[in-house]
């Protein structure tokens, strides 16, 4: 492993921790969870793109991070987990952590892929190994399922702004 | 809903935490996770040569003969031969004499009654050799040793190591049956075991030689591990009873 590539790594890392983390946030509803998964994510990452393993980074980075949230999503206990020191969370916020919480992983997955990280349906496709229309399928249903439940949970506890922008 | 999905996920990361040395963190994760593979590289690399290691002895000392020892006789009389080490303690103790001189022993059909076994021994070429019968008697305290060739009266018995008395009957038999046997008795109880090594019956000229001399016959009847290995109640009932005992050449007398 030369200095160089070792180099590339330390930035790959740098600049796609935040943003990982935030997606792994976004599946599991729990900051610390999120940032224990990027970093076990991101160290897989390295150890498998110095050994020759990794065709694109990018791709096996976000492929790895949703399956981890999902198998670890199975044993989740709560909608949101704050971060130490947070100062408190708009209502908005658990409404919507609640509602992708309902949702089927792989419908939680493509909604934060595409409307979060922004891939387009190949790059998603690429990282849940499903094939465009099975993309384009749960993109659909989950949207449908997510709208339904946030209106749910407007009717439930009153107009949000943030919701009620619609 | 879809435009406007951004900017609900952006509002909901506002409480975002710091970052802190997470950067470094993946690495040193990296590290330690680079060295837990490797151990257990190594560890099932280990795992496995030691698997194909056990494998290769046990195949190989199953599949090829041990080394000096007389290739396995064929079957004969319908018996299954088998090695020494079998579980019946009474051939444990013969089969290791019969296995020093390069033959083989094993039970023949029927091969055993209350208080007896009997034994077949091949070659290494699996050519009958004869036989070896054992049978254990309780006799009275006042048992004689009968004299050899039926002559009457008693034979002088002489002593054995563990407290056993005996006589050996060499060449008991007739010209057409070869038999080393020898009579032992334990003297602390009076059980009293015969040990026959009998040849092939044939004519006068081709009567097989037993397979056992009789030092070796001896040696096997004053083993004081020979009547042990029988059930502790178990005896024989005489030629005459049903499930019937060897005929010796020489029988116990088991009347007194």
């Amino acid at each position: 492993m030369s200095g160089d590539d070792d180099e590339g790594l330390r930035e790959f890392v740098a600049s796609r921790l935040p943003h990982l983390r935030r997606s792994a946030f976004l599946m599991c509803g729990d900051w610390e969870l999120a940032t224990e998964l990027t970093r076990a994510c991101l160290a897989r990452v390295v150890v498998d793109t110095r050994r020759g393993a990794v065709a694109d980074p990018d791709v096996y980075a976000y492929a790895d991070l949703m399956e981890a949230c999902r198998r670890r999503n199975r044993r989740r206990e709560h909608v949101f987990v704050a971060s130490a020191g947070a100062e408190g969370v708009a209502a908005e916020s658990i409404l919507l952590l609640d509602a992708l919480h309902k949702l089927a992983s792989r419908c939680r997955a493509v909604l934060v892929l595409r409307y979060w990280d922004g891939f387009d349906v190949d790059a998603t496709g690429a990282m849940l190994d499903l094939d465009d229309d099975r993309v384009e399928a749960y993109e659909r249903a989950g949207l449908a399922a997510l709208e339904t439940l946030l209106a749910e949970a407007e009717a439930a506890v009153g107009p949000v702004d943030a919701v009620a922008g619609r | 809903m879809t435009a406007q999905l951004g900017d609900l996920f952006e509002r909901v990361l506002a409480g975002e935490p710091a970052l802190g040395d997470e950067v470094d963190a993946v690495f040193r994760d990296a590290e330690r996770l680079r060295r837990r593979r490797t151990r257990l590289l190594l560890t099932v690399g280990a795992a496995t040569a030691g698997a194909l290691v056990l494998a290769g002895y046990l195949l190989t000392s199953t599949l090829l003969p041990a080394r000096g020892a007389p290739p396995a006789a064929a079957p004969t009389r319908g018996a299954t031969p088998k090695p020494s080490a079998v579980s019946d303690p009474v051939l444990r103790v013969i089969a290791p004499i019969v296995d020093g001189e390069r033959m083989r022993i094993l039970p023949p059909q029927p091969e055993r009654g209350p208080g007896w076994r009997r034994y077949a021994v091949l070659d290494h070429d699996g050519r009958p050799l004869g036989v070896v019968e054992v049978a254990v008697y309780a006799v009275p305290q006042s048992m004689c040793f009968p004299a050899p060739g039926g002559w009457g009266g008693c034979a002088r018995a002489e002593d054995a190591a563990g407290g056993v008395q005996f006589v050996r009957y060499d060449g008991a038999g007739d010209p057409q049956w070869q038999v080393n046997e020898t009579i032992a008795r334990r003297t602390a109880d009076g059980r009293t075991v015969a040990v026959m090594a009998a040849g092939e019956r044939g004519a006068a000229d081709s009567a097989g030689r037993p397979a056992l001399s009789g030092a070796q016959v001896r040696q096997i009847a004053t083993d004081i591990r020979l009547i042990a290995a029988f059930g502790p109640r178990e005896r024989c009932n005489g030629p005459a009873a049903a499930g019937a005992c060897p005929a010796f050449p020489v029988p116990v007398p088991t009347t007194g």
